[in-house]
């Protein structure tokens, strides 16, 4: 690729790609140390890091960056070393045994006795362990996450363009700024002072990474800012010009991957995380109305000063962030005292107070007319709260209902720094009712179904009708195969086959297909 | 000889690697449980470096073991036999871990078909482990991994 340049450019970089067109190497010029290598679009090595990327709706959102683990940088590896691209698909590890724990800590005092602990119905032990499980976010769920992560948030406009990039916390990185067509107007600190490229910040116009020479790569392509145009041929051919960057309209679509341009693709994204919010806030209020006795109100002064004070200190409104914590959680205390009996009650007033005084000092700070961390002059957003609508979506799928989410990222994302302040706003949504509802349903099939089944199950289900057709002929014919080979029942292969065979025939049956038969 | 590569589909990670005991070192997964694939489409005795590949994959954590293609039934039984010797079953057949062998499928295209479908196991993450002519290797991979792209298999 040969460009024109104003003779300012010193630097250089080689580019791998693979035959697919994806970079698969980029090796800037200031030596081995800043080689970056690109293995997937969740995951890079490079300098000694590891960065996972987290994306919604197509758009980055946010980066991690950790210490690379030993295993990946020594020469142990070609250099073709493999990165895990996520970690989305970990099983819950945490979140499980943490409710169980709760439970058994619950039902300690056997028989109704009054002792270590407090007398509690199932009902409300229920209830109590789902208000601890959101009381608790995300202080026990982020426990198992690697040492001193760099996480960088991307607050995007609708383009996808980084306009603020944080850290976890909501203190400002940086801000940008652009021309219609992506050329860098400014980059900004907190303080507004001008600053240069970062390149743990390299993700700007419309996410495209900003790459050497003031060149945007685009994953197909590179885009030139400067010139308004692609460096390269469209490999889609959309438009009369190969080089043109859409149909001459920047500000309401953008091509994130260099090779289809979306015309308002990002603002329906957008505006799904308002919705979000709101749900959000309906669940929390929804989520304490329901639930009655001592403990319930005491750990709701504890859940509401957590709440209150995570709300605050992510820039969430006055009203639901620090008002939320001060006013909610002493009412809630209160009535909650009134029943408290024993160790647990003392236990729970400490927590109720904790919880309470939390949300006063972080409440306090919002309510007294300190400047949240998002008062931007330049930010064009009717979001109060970026960050809070940034962590709402990323854990959005367009059109899944919010308490699939819950489960969904309650389930997997537990391990990531992000993950669990998503269980904290999903479980949030969802409120005690179909969480309860959720968890008979969870037991009643976890009784009925042997365990290695359920998974089995579970795959199999989301399989279309001939996709499920062909794996329930594979199996009964690998069966078969392993009777003639004289297994029989003696092989424990064999019966865990029938079991699944019979799992599977029974959900064709489902979808009237009952009459399937080995072809 | 192709390079490892890691594909998403719609609800499971697919890692596809030569049938090569380097690759297969420090998966992805790290100590998740998988199932695996070894898929032979070349008609030829595996060499020493494979054979311990197929030694390596009988040792990780892995739920069901298929074998595709050229004498998927007699590396099915090197798989059983491993599985004993290294104490990971007591006797042929224990089902730790599950097998399966399908010398039918010596075809491409019945191979990515039968890999789209996410195979006998119901594990999230998938080892494919492939034995291929060099010339068919990048056709192959390209259509595999155009079918495993997310959407394309969803339900109907």
């Amino acid at each position: 690729m040969k460009r024109w340049t104003n003779g300012s450019v010193t630097s250089s970089q080689t580019n791998l790609y693979d035959y697919a067109g994806s970079r698969v190497v980029k090796a800037p010029s200031s030596g081995a140390g800043t080689t970056i290598r690109s293995y997937s679009p969740y995951a890079d090595v490079g300098g000694g890091n590891l960065t996972k990327y987290f994306y919604f709706a197509g758009r980055l959102i946010g980066t991690y960056t950790i210490a690379a683990p030993a295993h990946l940088l020594t020469g142990d590896h070609d250099p073709e070393l493999v990165v895990p691209p996520s970690r989305i698909e970990l099983p819950p590890q945490v979140l499980l045994p943490f409710a169980g724990g709760v439970l058994l800590l619950l039902f300690l005092p056997l028989g109704r006795k009054r002792g270590l602990g407090v007398r509690v119905g199932l009902a409300r032990a229920a209830g109590l362990s789902v208000v601890l499980l959101v009381a608790t976010s995300p202080v026990v769920l982020l426990a198992g996450c690697e040492n001193d992560p760099v996480v960088r948030v991307y607050h995007t406009d609708h383009l996808g363009s980084a306009q603020v990039v944080t850290d976890w916390s909501g203190n400002v990185y940086r801000q940008v700024r652009y021309t219609a067509y992506g050329e860098i107007r400014g980059r900004f600190n907190s303080a507004g002072n001008p600053v240069g490229f970062a390149e743990d910040a390299r993700f700007e116009f419309t996410g495209y990474e900003t790459d050497f020479a003031g060149l945007d790569y685009a994953g197909a392509r590179f885009f030139d800012p400067e010139l308004a145009q692609f460096a390269s041929h469209d490999p889609a051919g959309q438009y009369a010009s190969p080089y043109a960057y859409g149909p001459g309209d920047p500000v309401n679509g953008s091509d994130p991957s260099g090779e289809i341009f979306e015309v308002l693709a990002a603002m329906d994204a957008y505006h799904e995380t308002g919705s979000a919010r709101a749900a959000v806030r309906v669940g929390l209020d929804a989520s304490f109305n329901t639930l009655t006795g001592g403990i319930y109100g005491a750990t709701q002064a504890y859940s509401a000063g957590e709440i209150g004070s995570y709300l605050a200190e992510y820039g969430a409104n006055q009203l639901t962030g620090g008002w939320y914590g001060m006013v909610y959680g002493p009412i809630r205390a209160f009535k909650g005292g009134q029943e408290l009996t024993g160790i647990a009650g003392v236990v729970m007033l400490v927590l109720a107070v904790y919880g309470v005084a939390k949300s006063v000092g972080s409440g306090s700070g919002v309510v007294s007319g300190k400047p949240t961390q998002f008062a931007f002059n330049d930010v064009v957003t009717t979001d109060p709260s970026p960050m809070m609508s940034t962590i709402l979506s990323a854990v959005l799928v367009e059109g899944e209902p919010l308490w699939q989410t819950a489960i969904r990222i309650g389930l997997y994302d537990w391990k990531e720094p992000l993950g669990g302040s998503y269980v904290l706003e999903a479980l949030s949504a969802v409120g005690p009712g179909r969480l309860i509802k959720g968890a008979r349903i969870a037991v009643r099939v976890a009784k009925a179904l042997d365990p290695s089944i359920a998974k089995v199950v579970k795959r199999f289900s989301r399989k279309s009708l001939s996709e499920q057709k062909a794996l329930l002929q594979r199996m009964r014919r690998t069966l078969e195969k392993h009777y003639e080979r004289g297994g029989g029942d003696h092989w424990k292969e064999v019966p865990r086959m029938k079991k699944e065979i019979q799992a599977m025939e029974e959900i064709l049956r489902s979808r009237g297909q009952g009459h399937d038969q080995p072809e | 000889m192709f390079l490892p590569e890691l594909v998403r589909s719609n609800d499971c990670v697919y890692f596809i690697s030569p049938l090569h005991e380097r690759y297969l070192q420090g998966l992805p997964w790290e100590d998740q449980r998988f199932d695996a694939f070894i898929v032979v489409l070349e008609n030829r005795d595996l060499g020493e470096t494979e054979r311990n590949a197929v030694a390596r994959i009988t040792r990780l954590n892995n739920d069901w073991v298929e074998t595709c293609g050229y004498g998927a039934e007699q590396l099915h039984d090197q798989i059983d036999e491993i599985s004993v010797s290294i104490g990971r079953q007591e006797a042929i057949g224990d089902g730790n871990p599950m097998t399966a062998w399908h010398e039918d499928l010596v075809s491409p295209d019945d191979v990515i078909d039968y890999l789209a479908l996410g195979g006998l196991g119901s594990s999230d993450f998938k080892l494919v482990c492939l034995v291929a002519p060099d010339d068919q290797t990048r056709p192959l991979l390209e259509r595999l991994r155009e079918k495993l792209r997310p959407g394309t298999t969803s339900r109907s």
